[in-house]
């Protein structure tokens, strides 16, 4: 693999810049001065409590929220797992990852790159959004965001409704993107002992434990 | 249906540097796990003889006697009237019947409804087509459907006789009064319904389809329009049980032909035979557009609703 877009170029390029960057909802003040310099080829957890605004800090970083103040680059295109999955209740899980896949992607190929995520996390691809579990659910946001192939990889709750064997499988993807150059944001209530284990030296833990954010990194 | 991938195809896609070399995976944990998940056919297997097959307790009515008992009531209603005032003035059923079978025999009676249901169909689809477009605009800014809501409240409570009223100023008598008053009276239900279907739509899928750059058309296609169709279906199920009976008034003030005209020149006439006969074809195919279009559309909506609420 090679090209502008790959592992190689992108590791250790800075793919995500935040600065100064303040957000309020009313009279609540979220975010404030928050600045982030982050490279490919690591993996940022943003650890804290649930309420405090690390949803609208990822989705400021994805570009999907726009900030009151300050500046966000994004250097390269984002993929995001929503906190609610945001998935189409009338697609079957086959259609919802595919929905996401460029439109110049023939689609057999389209089709057959969806099929190996869905069987990567275990998924029925003619089975509806209604008719799974919310860990299904889970997994198949997973996939969707996975699928997407992107080198700025950001996570909301990844593990959220999640037994202990997706976990592992979810952590040995984090830490395999951070190794091929991605950058993998991700935001929970604490980092799983085995991604520190596993991804020990790329991995970057920021507490983010009360409101309003104020984050300076590095 | 896409076939499954084979490793060495996994190779040749061309995605970012977020998707692991495909030969990696076989070592990734999870792999043996996450497929065994799939929940396969139960040895025993299960009685699925009885689904469907189910009744309720008692004796159930065969599905035409509702009709019977109504048209049973309505000769009764009819006989009682004529005892009552006169065959003059109340003809009993028997000759209503023959009237009727007459305007069949004549073609009258295909040819005067052909034209109230063409009439009427011909103002509900633009109604439809103009009410789709201006709603899925305004269903996008919210701000835009607060403004104009009370409009459109007033709208949808003005009785057809208004729009008669001004058509028939405006443009004369003809086929114009009943297709401009089914447009006028059912434009605001189909307006309204579809911007609330789009302003139902889940924002954060259209903001993924922002993040992921998918193609206009496939949004629409894929997300928009099936999630905005229950609420359209439903308002046209109200707009097609509106539509006919709004043609049909503005035919009776405004209009020399169809059921409507018809039925006003009987009764202008006095021809007491002839207005029971077009008022009970009217009924006839308000029931026949009830049971074949409206009712399945309305269940059809409820069925789509229910999957996107899910």
């Amino acid at each position: 693999m090679s090209g502008p877009d790959q592992p190689a170029a992108l590791s250790g390029k800075v793919l995500l810049e935040l600065s100064g960057v303040s957000k309020s909802f009313g009279r609540q003040k979220v975010i404030d001065e928050a600045s982030l310099s982050l490279r490919g080829g690591r993996v940022m957890a943003l650890v804290g409590p649930s309420g405090v605004g690390k949803s609208t800090l990822l989705e400021i970083m994805a570009g999907l929220t726009r900030p009151d103040s300050g500046r966000v680059s994004i250097n390269t295109p984002p993929s995001l797992l929503f906190q609610d999955n945001s998935l189409i209740p009338w697609l079957s899980a086959l259609a919802n990852l595919t929905y996401i896949l460029p439109g110049s992607m023939p689609p057999g190929q389209a089709g057959n790159l969806a099929l190996y995520w869905l069987a990567k996390f275990g998924l029925d691809p003619e089975k509806f959004p209604q008719a799974m579990s919310g860990g299904m659910r889970r997994r198949l946001a997973l996939a969707r965001t996975l699928a997407a192939g992107r080198a700025l990889v950001i996570l909301d709750e990844p593990f959220a409704f999640l037994d202990s064997r997706w976990h592992e499988l979810i952590i040995a993807l984090v830490a395999q993107m951070a190794h091929n150059g991605a950058l993998v944001v991700l935001a929970g209530h604490s980092v799983p002992h085995s991604l520190s284990a596993i991804a020990s030296g790329r991995l970057d833990v920021a507490e983010v434990a009360s409101q309003p954010i104020r984050l300076r990194w590095p | 249906m896409p076939r499954r991938p084979k490793d060495d195809e996994n190779r040749q896609w061309p995605i970012g540097p977020a998707m692991p070399d495909p030969g990696d995976w076989e070592s990734l944990p999870g792999d043996d796990g996450p497929l065994g998940d799939f929940p396969g056919p139960s040895p025993e297997g299960l009685d699925l003889s009885a689904i469907g097959k189910a009744r309720p307790k008692g004796r159930a009515l065969p599905a035409w006697a509702p009709y019977l008992i109504s048209l049973g009531l309505w000769a009764l209603a009819l006989k009682l009237a004529n005892r009552a005032f006169g065959p003059a003035l109340a003809p009993g059923p028997g000759s209503v019947v023959a009237e009727l079978w007459r305007l069949a025999l004549c073609l009258d009676l295909f040819r005067e409804m052909g034209q109230t249901v063409f009439r009427g169909l011909a103002g509900v689809i633009l109604a439809n087509i103009l009410g789709l477009a201006l709603g899925l605009l305004a269903g996008r800014a919210s701000w835009a459907l607060r403004l104009t809501s009370p409009l459109v409240a007033g709208l949808q409570a003005c009785p057809p006789i208004v729009w008669v009223s001004l058509v028939m100023v405006w443009a004369g008598t003809g086929s114009l009064v009943p297709m401009a008053t089914v447009f006028a009276a059912t434009l605001p239900f189909v307006f309204s319904n579809t911007a609330q279907g789009v302003m139902g739509l889940d924002g954060r899928i259209l903001a993924m389809g922002r993040l992921y750059g998918v193609p206009t058309a496939r949004v629409w296609r894929l997300f928009v329009l099936p999630g905005v169709a229950p609420f359209w279906l439903a308002g046209l199920s109200t707009v097609l049980a509106t539509g006919w009976k709004a043609a049909a008034v503005a035919e009776f003030l405004g209009s020399h032909t169809g059921v409507g005209a018809r039925i006003y020149w009987s009764y202008s006439q006095l021809r007491m035979e002839e207005l029971q006969a077009w008022t009970l074809a009217l009924i006839v195919l308000g029931l026949t557009l009830e049971g074949a279009i409206i009712t399945p559309l309305r269940r059809k909506a409820a069925k789509l609703a229910s999957k996107g609420a899910a």
